[in-house]
């Protein structure tokens, strides 16, 4: 079994319900270690449906947008489903502005997003 | 032995002097404060050259408090200024929304000096300097790299490029602050956010 620093991990039936340990995600070596524990998680665990659960992130930058974005392509590329959900409105805002808001589905919480499955 | 680029602004005068050079004469400071405060610039000065008259304004504004540093091309050294800068301006009036907004911008500005701008080379410097007046708040960031075009950044938000993990730091500065503007060549970046003021949630997203 993987040892995930940055990330902890429940598993809700076929969902793998990914929390963060860091409520600001914006540390270069951080967001490096995050999207290989993310991208473990897709192409080592072969996990197919995964929702980020962002209710302890209290910030996040551009860099981190970038891994979200490139494990988006890797769960696609491996036919599984991404969810995101419990973001708060000032980070909501920075995927509105961005327009990832469209790329990801971004539910309101946990229960929501695990019944969209 | 380590041996950095020089500035030759700094070697003159860290302090104060180089004001008197901008195109539109001595500036009289109305506070005490700002005569400490420098405007002068790690970088050559035909690269201010569009910005004179905001540099002009900015002089005969009342100073609350300045803040300024020189760091090396690190991500540690960086988020270290960033703290400390931060830590200033908590102590002030802005709500959250607003500090949320000035610490992505700050973060995305120092970071791209430090990564894009100066390559990490520990050779080369970053020149942070912030101003803070009664209206608002002014924020210098100067790399010593080759310098970038903004407007050739790919537009992230183009159905093209939507998943493309980078580019949509400056977007975000643009949208979290009042005024994103670079020099001409594109290593230096001036941001400002005014008090009471706040941008429009999300400008232009639907």
């Amino acid at each position: 079994m993987a040892v995930h620093r940055r990330l902890q991990l429940t598993e809700v039936g076929d969902v793998t319900v990914v929390r963060f340990v860091d409520r600001k995600i914006l540390d270069e070596a951080n967001i490096q270690e995050l999207g290989q524990e993310l991208f473990q998680l897709v192409e080592e665990e072969n996990r197919k449906s995964l929702l980020l659960n962002f209710l302890s992130v209290e910030f996040l930058s551009s860099a981190a947008l970038g891994k979200l974005i490139t494990l988006d392509k890797k769960v696609k590329a491996h036919g599984g489903k991404l969810k995101l959900s419990n973001i708060r409105p000032e980070i909501y805002e920075v995927f509105a502005i961005t327009k990832l808001n469209k790329l990801f589905d971004i539910k309101d919480d946990e229960a929501d997003a695990l019944a969209s499955f | 032995m380590m041996r950095r680029t020089p500035w030759p602004a700094f070697e003159r005068s860290p302090f104060g002097a180089r004001i008197l050079e901008t195109n539109c004469g001595k500036a009289e400071p109305k506070t005490g404060k700002l005569a400490v405060a420098t405007f002068s610039s790690p970088l050559e000065p035909q690269a201010f050259h569009v910005r004179h008259d905001k540099w002009c304004e900015m002089a005969n504004e009342p100073t609350t408090w300045t803040f300024e540093r020189t760091i090396s091309s690190d991500l540690a050294s960086g988020h270290q200024v960033l703290e400390d800068l931060l830590g200033r301006l908590q102590a002030e009036d802005w709500d959250s929304r607003q500090m949320f907004g000035i610490r992505l911008a700050l973060e995305e500005a120092v970071v791209n000096a430090i990564k894009h701008g100066n390559c990490l080379d520990y050779n080369k410097q970053v020149h942070v300097i912030c101003h803070s007046t009664p209206e608002k708040i002014w924020i210098k960031i100067s790399d010593q790299g080759k310098g970038f075009n903004p407007e050739h950044v790919p537009d992230c938000t183009d159905s093209d490029h939507i998943d493309c993990p980078s580019g949509r730091g400056i977007m975000l500065m643009r949208n979290f602050m009042n005024r994103v503007e670079y020099n001409q060549k594109g290593n230096v970046v001036e941001l400002e956010k005014r008090r009471g003021q706040d941008t429009p949630c999300c400008n232009g997203c639907d």
